[in-house]
């Protein structure tokens, strides 16, 4: 037994340098990840932190909630204001279910696509365990340099499959909470539909409660207007996403 | 990564693999080694995440990877095992033995395809290429799951973080002067390893064994009458050190 000179190597491959290895690549065509993907993202991927987008994006919609449980109190105030009103109120309180509806749509769709958006996460992070799996299993061909090795052939094989599948899940996912968002953006222009009406119907109250009712009129628009800006960001952050996973 | 052949019979290779040029300075320099018998192989603690693409080339350059049917984390460590993910990738039909303690806790590293044999805290022999293969106690050294693998044949001790040595610079794969070399371990014995009795317990385990080489996870190999140079030094190292 002996110790080896500093540097040395015995019996195994020496690692090729930076330089070789950027030159191995370049000259390196055929990729097996290249069957799923272009060379760019295999190689050098511009993946952008996508878990921390939906994680922002989600929280931005969770602060809808106190939104339209606050729209559901208004709404439910409301009713007893009319209620007082008698026959006068009638009209008025029958307005307020569709204010309860808008509310329950919005606290449903959101908490939908705020789990879709955690689903999206694990998707993403599971997208970058696959990634470093590739380069790790493309850095060992490069220090191969050629030498075969068919059961490493198939493990790059199967993590391409798995990082096409991952983004492809990924992009499904992100389409769902677009779609989903938007839909909530259209059903939120009742709103205004909802607070016109109110302040119509506040309108033929008598007086004394006529500021009330109006003032329900008013915090519709303005939450309406809450949970339509923290949707659009979070669409705005969502749709960044689109094109670039 | 250095690959150096530490023993060859007829049938049965060890390699050893380490002190890696590309390694990020960082991360603590390790060594991983490979038992091949009769054509079959044991990978042992097969390393860090950082160093995946240079031991699987290392290994790919002695064995085709469908020999490596098994695989030995001594502990749940990063530095021992951390890759395991990787590895599943391209090991599937492998076994990893390893402590049964840390089953649920190594899967957090990813495991998909290959087996999860949990050795007993008792150890367990198993055959690799119709010799034995000794998986021996060596709980609590440092971790409270812990293994060291023990080829009868070669006389072989692999003995995980027992032995270990953090030298400066790019130290030499063996010992030579055993008395200057233990500067380099006390502080790692005595921080990282936990419990005199385990230790003692350990020391006499292996003493009934007829070891003519110990291979830590870090730093030199001892060789010869190194060995019990070694089990005497650490039966008098007080350890346990962090409790003040
Ligand atoms: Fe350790
Ligand atoms: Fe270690």
């Amino acid at each position: 037994m002996h110790a080896l000179p500093k540097g040395k190597v015995c019996c195994g491959h020496p690692a090729l340098n930076q330089k070789k290895a950027l030159a191995w690549r370049r000259q390196k065509v055929d990729f097996t990840a290249n069957t799923y993907l272009s060379r760019e993202e295999t190689i050098q991927p511009t993946m952008q932190p996508t878990h921390v987008i939906a994680a922002t994006a989600a929280s931005e919609l969770a602060k809808t909630t106190a939104v339209s449980q606050q729209m559901r109190l208004t709404a439910s105030n409301a009713r007893a204001v009319a209620a007082r009103a008698g026959e006068q109120g009638k009209s008025f309180k029958a307005i307020t279910p569709f204010v309860d509806e808008l509310a329950a749509i919005s606290v449903s769709r959101v908490a939908e696509v705020v789990a879709w958006a955690r689903e999206f996460s694990q998707l993403a992070s599971r997208y970058q365990q696959v990634l470093g799996a590739n380069n790790a299993y493309q850095k060992a061909e490069l220090l191969l340099a050629g030498k075969r090795s068919k059961q490493l052939q198939l493990a790059q094989e199967q993590a391409a499959k798995a990082l096409f599948e991952s983004k492809q899940a990924q992009e499904k996912k992100l389409a769902q909470m677009v779609e989903a968002l938007e839909a909530l953006q259209r059903q939120l222009r009742s709103g205004n539909v909802i607070a016109t009406l109110s302040f119509v119907e506040a309108a033929l109250m008598p007086l004394e409660q006529r500021g009330d009712l109006n003032s329900v009129g008013e915090m519709i628009v303005a939450s309406v207007a809450q949970i339509r800006q923290h949707n659009t960001t979070a669409l705005k952050l969502l749709r960044s996403m689109q094109g670039n996973l | 990564m250095i690959t150096h052949k530490l023993s060859d019979t007829s049938d049965i290779q060890w390699y050893m693999f380490g002190r890696d040029p590309q390694k990020p300075e960082k991360i603590i320099d390790t060594n991983q080694y490979l038992m091949v018998s009769n054509g079959e192989a044991l990978l042992m603690d097969p390393g860090g995440l950082e160093l995946f693409p240079a031991m699987l080339a290392a290994v790919v350059n002695i064995v085709e990877l469908t020999s490596v049917n098994n695989v030995f984390a001594s502990h749940q460590d990063p530095d021992i095992i951390s890759s395991l993910g990787l590895w599943d990738g391209c090991l599937p039909r492998a076994v990893l033995h390893a402590p049964w303690l840390w089953e649920g806790f190594l899967r957090h590293f990813g495991m998909e395809q290959m087996r999860y044999n949990g050795l007993p805290d008792e150890g367990e022999t198993i055959k690799l290429g119709g010799r034995d293969v000794q998986f021996v106690p060596a709980h609590y050294l440092h971790s409270s799951g812990n293994f060291h693998v023990y080829d009868p044949a070669s006389k072989v001790l692999m003995s995980g973080d027992v032995g270990a040595s953090l030298e400066p610079g790019n130290p030499d794969l063996f010992v030579e002067d055993f008395s200057a070399h233990c500067q380099y371990m006390e502080g790692f014995h005595q921080r990282w390893m936990p419990s005199n009795r385990a230790k003692l317990d350990w020391i006499k385990r292996v003493r009934q064994l007829d070891v003519q080489m110990m291979c830590p996870q870090h730093g030199r190999v001892f060789v010869g009458e190194q060995v019990t140079a070694f089990l005497d030094w650490f039966e008098r190292l007080p350890v346990g050190s962090g409790i003040k």
